[in-house]
């Protein structure tokens, strides 16, 4: 028993000391570049190393060559067993406005070794709130949303490709 | 005793440093590896500097000009300013031409090239509506002469009659109508993108809803649109910074590709 705990501690030290001296910056670079190979480019953003995080400041995201949102900041949490990015003040561009409110107060996504198979993000904004979650192995998302009244009321058309619970949420799936 | 927990500490120390170093180990491995910077995005010119403008209406009809055009407007006092009748105007800033008349014989036109000099004015730039000349160090604007709405009515009828390739006129109550509900867009045109090697070659229109507004615009299936006011689309984002823009353009030229030909169509909004 007193071995297991002293290996756990050991590999507790280990995935922290390799978080803390990990090049953050690099591992978003190549999220960058992982994410320029379906044309989604971000511009403008400042980064500043923390200890355990990377702060990301001033994301614009074009999509296609689109400037497709603006996301004031971004905080990426990197710790092997438990990773997450925080995402905050979305605000998406007006040519999605009549098809979806346009500010999305925060959205955080975590990846935990507990659950390996799944991301899981939680989203508030405008529209709602929204729970996605992407099974990676048949690489499929489902999303449960519980809309606003502004989203009922203002977006039928988007609210029309969702399928309304027992539970009176609504939910979409879509395999890629 | 003693020695024996000093050497279990010094055991656990050890570890730990060995831990420590095999992480920062791999943390130069993997710095190594990954990239040291990101991607950036590659920003094209502005399209507003870029964009083309030729009053087109000013040319067509010289004889009825001569009674409706207003006065060209000026920013500074000059002598003989007053006498110029700006009738068109083409090309980009510093590369294009004016197309100018005298206001005692409008018909009599003059294509003046960014550098030569006209009545004593050196044209220097080209703007979206005016054109810049400087005489003696100083300044002067000659705006583009306006046009009696009666009168472009009567040339749209001419032209739909006569010339399929004259400018169409594009209401901006239709424009706005569009941008109230971007979804009736693609209810009445088809367009999707044309790529070539992973570069982007054009907009090609797969269908045309007869009788939708979108049908008066020239357009037909098949066509590939390749530019805008002379400036190819190397993005979906150029699209869209016309659609943004739209408000503060007067006039929009679509290059097409039609049966292997190019074909210019353009719009005059109003």
């Amino acid at each position: 028993m007193v071995k297991m705990a002293k290996f756990f501690g050991y590999l507790l030290f280990f995935a922290f000391a390799l978080a803390l001296f990990a090049p953050k910056d690099g591992v978003y670079f190549l999220f960058e570049k992982e994410l320029s190979k379906y044309d989604v480019v971000i511009s403008d953003e400042h980064l500043k190393e923390e200890l355990f995080s990377l702060n990301v400041d001033g994301l614009n995201v074009w999509a296609k060559g689109v400037e497709s949102m603006n996301i004031e900041s971004a905080d990426l949490t990197l710790l092997l067993f438990y990773n997450t990015i925080n995402l905050k003040n979305i605000a998406l561009a007006d040519i999605l406005k009549s098809y979806v409110p346009t500010k999305i107060d925060s959205l955080e996504a975590s990846y935990s070794i507990i659950d390996p198979l799944h991301v899981k993000a939680e989203a508030v904004g405008e529209f709602g709130e929204a729970r996605v979650s992407f099974d990676i192995v048949e690489r499929s998302l489902t999303l449960k949303l519980t809309p606003s009244k502004e989203m009922l009321q203002g977006y039928k058309r988007t609210m029309r490709m969702l399928k309304k619970d027992e539970d009176g949420a609504y939910s979409y799936a879509k395999t890629f | 005793m003693q020695k024996l927990s000093s050497t279990k500490l010094i055991a656990t120390a050890t570890t730990l440093l060995v831990l420590l170093l095999l992480a920062k180990l791999i943390a130069l491995g993997a710095w190594w590896y990954l990239p040291s910077e990101g991607v950036s995005l590659k920003q094209q010119g502005s399209y507003q500097p870029e964009y083309q403008r030729v009053s087109f209406a000013n040319m067509l009809q010289t004889s009825k000009v001569q009674n409706t055009t207003t006065a060209p407007q000026e920013t500074k006092s000059a002598a003989n300013i007053n006498s110029l009748i700006l009738k068109g105007l083409y090309g980009t800033r510093l590369n294009g031409y004016a197309i100018l008349a005298k206001k005692s014989k409008p018909k009599e036109t003059t294509i003046v090239a960014v550098g030569e000099v006209f009545e004593g004015y050196k044209l220097i730039a080209i703007a979206l509506n005016e054109v810049i000349f400087t005489r003696s160090g100083t300044e002067y604007k000659l705006s583009l002469a306006e046009i009696d709405p009666k009168l472009l009515r009567k040339v749209s009828k001419v032209e739909e009659r006569v010339d399929d390739e004259a400018p169409k006129a594009v209401s901006r109550v239709d424009i706005a109508n569009y941008s109230k509900n971007p979804a009736s867009i693609w209810k009445d045109i088809g367009i999707k993108e044309v790529m070539n090697d992973g570069k982007l070659e054009g907009f090609k229109v797969t269908r045309v809803k007869r009788g939708s507004k979108m049908d008066t615009l020239g357009l037909q299936k098949g066509d590939v649109i390749i530019k805008a006011n002379n400036v190819p689309f190397t993005s979906l984002n150029d699209v869209f910074k016309i659609y943004n823009n739209i408000d503060k353009i007067d006039a929009l030229a679509l290059t097409i590709q039609r049966n292997n030909q190019e074909k210019e169509i353009v719009y005059e909004i109003r």
